[in-house]
């Protein structure tokens, strides 16, 4: 289950960024804007592609490495407060609110279509 | 004379003669046939011009890629005082802002930025060639994103290099940027005013961006008329200052017969200490041959826009300079904390004047006899937009507007509106106004209008401030701002020097403020070194500020100021300068105006909305006491 909530952490919940303007978004964003720096950085090399693509790679690994961390944690104590039924129940529970997130405008990127703050969808929109 | 002491000599002459061969090609500019009738209110006593010659449109990659639609024909309309809808757009696509200057400029010129032009043109395009590479994808999709991926092609310290969509021999981007090109000189050519009514000047231009490791070495391009190079000269073409001046002077001077261009530095505030350094980045001590191209190209420095003040750095005794300081030394310092370090004294104009009294003496020609002028720089293609009410932004900083309200201030709050160029002319022609820059008889100001006469001679009479002949006398018994005063043989006295300023009426919305004081800057050089020292030579009766609470000024102020001063520790064998600085009262900054229409109340710190915390950060001013900067007169001792 902790697998499961991580991987929904990672897509949805909201993380302070900087380096490159500075918003609240999710790890798996970060490291997309990682991934695209890189690869700008493989098809035309150049220094300020490769320090952009460090900055959000950096806090994409750090993002994910917390929120692990966090998934981890809220399952376990899920577990001893709960029960196995009643925790699996509490965890899927946290899954179904961190997916429900998504809907609320809590993300911000000044590098995003919709710069103020956004919905998930308007992030990548 | 030993033989080290000859070959400096020989070397001054020689500088001397190309400075002169290259000053009587940029005097032709004045007689050249212009198609341009006589304008109705010529004065051979000159009147003052106001201008932006720092302005970018949707054709530079940056504004682009923040959301900028405005192209030169836009900008020079809003110059001339047409409506000009600004960005960044709303949720929706539209922008609810329209701004209009309420006095139109007189001249104006758009320097979009000359690298990325065509990669700009094909990233806009997926048909073109090119267009449907990664980093096009990206900056259609990201645009933001690709504003730092691409812009970074002119901040890399290693030799820049074009992006690989652009072709072998990078023959689709030289292409693409034939189009904003032509649009570009078509947009000046059709917004210049050839009646007789001279009501708007235009140059074409294109700024040069060289920015290595981050270092800034900008400098705007304007070119005389119509006669230009095919395209304009970049980064890509020309990696150093050097390299600009010898192409320019290939590509257009020499190849062209009537072209003739100039180019102005500016932000030396965020150069990393290299903008007033050996322009082929050696790292050498400037060659007399440098240091005559330099003085020939480059009569004029930008001294303030809205990437702030470069006139002189914060650590220097005059309190004065503590004025739209920005806190980090070149470009990373803004964007990493890591590379942030203060602005060292070599970032600055005045450091710069003093050094090249210091190079005049060791070279034989002073490199750095900077006239001084100021812009905006705005990326909204809003020409001479500098009023700090109502500042909209500078382009992608620009907050969205959400209704009649701004999600957060309209810009980073270390940086502002920008300033204006004055040119004293003739009249309001291309040919009057370049000859105006040639000649450095030019001032800059922080943004408001106001109107300074500088003159430096021997024989200045005490009674010039009252007399309605001052431009008259001036110019028959001196030198006017830009001019070099000759020393005389055998004769004692100091110069005397009359600086006139009046204030800007501003308008009924706007109001100007009145003068506080005029001051003159003298540097020299001396056995000892250099030196600079900064004399009140008019002060405004009583104190003067202004209310934070509704920014209502307090206090009186003048409305002219003038005097006519001689140097009280003059040294006939020290060669100086002297420029006058004339100093509005102070008024509420942009952001304190910003603060306050937002009802920022910084009493209570946790209601302060998100996205206006600066309005409470005590590191940046609330007031600005707005400026004029003539530029100098120097002084050089008779057989130097």
């Amino acid at each position: 289950m902790r697998w499961r909530v991580w991987i929904a952490a990672l897509l949805v919940c909201p993380v302070p960024y900087g380096g490159i303007e500075h918003g609240w978004v999710p790890p798996v964003w970060l490291l997309a804007m990682a991934l695209l720096s890189g690869s700008v950085v493989v098809v035309e090399g150049g220094k300020t592609p490769a320090q952009i693509a460090a900055v959000f790679g950096v806090q994409a690994v750090l993002a994910s490495t917390v929120l692990w961390l966090a998934s981890a944690g809220a399952v376990a104590a899920a577990q001893r407060v709960f029960g196995p039924t009643r925790a699996r129940l509490a965890a899927r529970s946290l899954l179904g609110m961190l997916v429900a997130l998504a809907l609320f405008p809590v993300y911000r990127s000044p590098i995003a279509h919709t710069p103020g703050w956004t919905t998930l969808a308007g992030l990548w929109r | 004379m030993d033989n080290a002491g000859w070959a400096v000599a020989l070397r001054a002459i020689a500088a001397a003669a190309l400075a002169i061969v290259l000053a009587a090609a940029g005097a032709g500019a004045d007689d050249r046939p212009e198609r341009h009738p006589p304008c109705d209110h010529a004065s051979a006593l000159r009147n003052p011009y106001f201008g932006d010659i720092h302005v970018h449109t949707r054709l530079s990659l940056d504004a682009a890629t923040q959301g900028t639609r405005a192209g030169p024909r836009e900008a020079y309309a809003f110059a001339r005082g047409e409506p000009l809808v600004v960005g960044p757009a709303d949720d929706e696509g539209g922008s609810p802002r329209t701004i209009r200057l309420e006095r139109p400029l007189d001249f104006a010129a758009v320097t979009d930025h000359a690298e990325l032009l065509g990669e700009a043109r094909i990233c806009g395009d997926p048909s073109l060639p090119g267009g449907r590479s990664l980093v096009c994808a990206v900056y259609r999709r990201w645009p933001r994103l690709a504003f730092y991926l691409m812009s970074g092609r002119a901040t890399d310290g290693r030799p820049p290099a074009r992006f690989s969509f652009c072709g072998s021999n990078d023959v689709y981007c030289l292409e693409a940027a034939q189009g904003p090109w032509q649009e570009i000189i078509a947009a000046a050519e059709e917004a210049y005013d050839r009646t007789s009514a001279c009501r708007f000047t235009t140059f074409v231009g294109y700024e040069w961006t060289g920015a290595p490791g981050g270092d800034n070495l900008h400098r705007n391009v304007l070119f005389a008329n119509d006669v230009v190079p095919d395209l304009p000269i970049s980064y890509f073409e020309a990696p150093t200052p050097a390299d600009l001046w010898e192409q320019l002077e290939r590509r257009c001077m020499r190849r062209l017969g009537t072209c003739e261009a100039l180019a102005i530095p500016h932000n030396s505030n965020l150069s990393g200490g290299r903008m007033f350094t050996a322009p082929d980045l050696s790292g050498q001590p400037l060659t007399v041959d440098q240091a005559a191209a330099w003085r020939a190209l480059e009569p004029l420095v930008e001294v303030m826009q809205h990437k702030g003040d470069s006139e002189c750095g914060p650590g220097s005794p005059d309190e004065l300079c503590r004025f739209e300081k920005l806190p980090y030394a070149n470009f990373p310092g803004k964007y990493a904390w890591w590379a942030r370090r203060p602005p060292p004294p070599s970032n600055f104009v005045r450091d710069a004047l003093l050094a090249g009294l210091a190079d005049g003496r060791s070279l034989g020609v002073n490199p750095f006899r900077f006239g001084m002028i100021a812009g905006t720089d705005t990326h909204l293609g809003a020409a001479g937009a500098t009023d700090e009410g109502g500042y909209v932004g500078h382009g992608g900083a620009g907050a969205i507007p959400r209704g009649e309200r701004l999600a957060r201030l309209p810009d980073d709050i270390e940086f502002n509106p920008g300033g204006l160029a004055v040119l004293w002319a003739e009249q309001n022609t291309r040919a009057s106004l370049f000859a105006a820059m040639r000649r450095r008889e030019a001032y800059g100001t922080s943004g408001p209008r106001i109107t300074v006469r500088f003159f430096g001679g021997w024989e200045l009479a005490d009674d010039l401030c009252g007399d309605a002949r001052l431009a008259e006398r001036g110019y028959a018994g001196g030198v006017p701002m830009g001019g070099e005063l000759l020393g005389r043989e055998g004769a004692a006295g100091a110069p005397r020097f009359v600086v006139s300023a009046l204030r800007d009426s501003g308008t009924a919305r706007s109001p100007g403020a009145p003068l506080e004081r005029v001051q003159i800057v003298k540097g020299w050089l001396d056995d000892a070194g250099t030196h600079e020292r900064v004399f009140d030579v008019a002060v405004a009766p009583g104190p003067a500020d202004v209310d934070l609470a509704t920014c209502t000024p307090r206090g009186a102020g003048s409305d002219a100021l003038c005097a006519v001063w001689a140097d009280p520790e003059f040294d006939p064998e020290a060669p100086a300068f002297y420029y006058a600085r004339v100093l509005e009262v102070p008024s509420c900054r942009w952001s304190t105006r910003a603060c306050l229409q937002r009802g920022i109340d910084c009493r209570h710190p946790g209601d302060v909305p998100d996205g206006w915390q600066e309005c409470c950060d005590a590191h940046y001013p609330k007031t600005i006491q707005e400026r004029a900067w003539t530029s100098p007169i120097w002084y050089t001792p008779a057989g130097g």
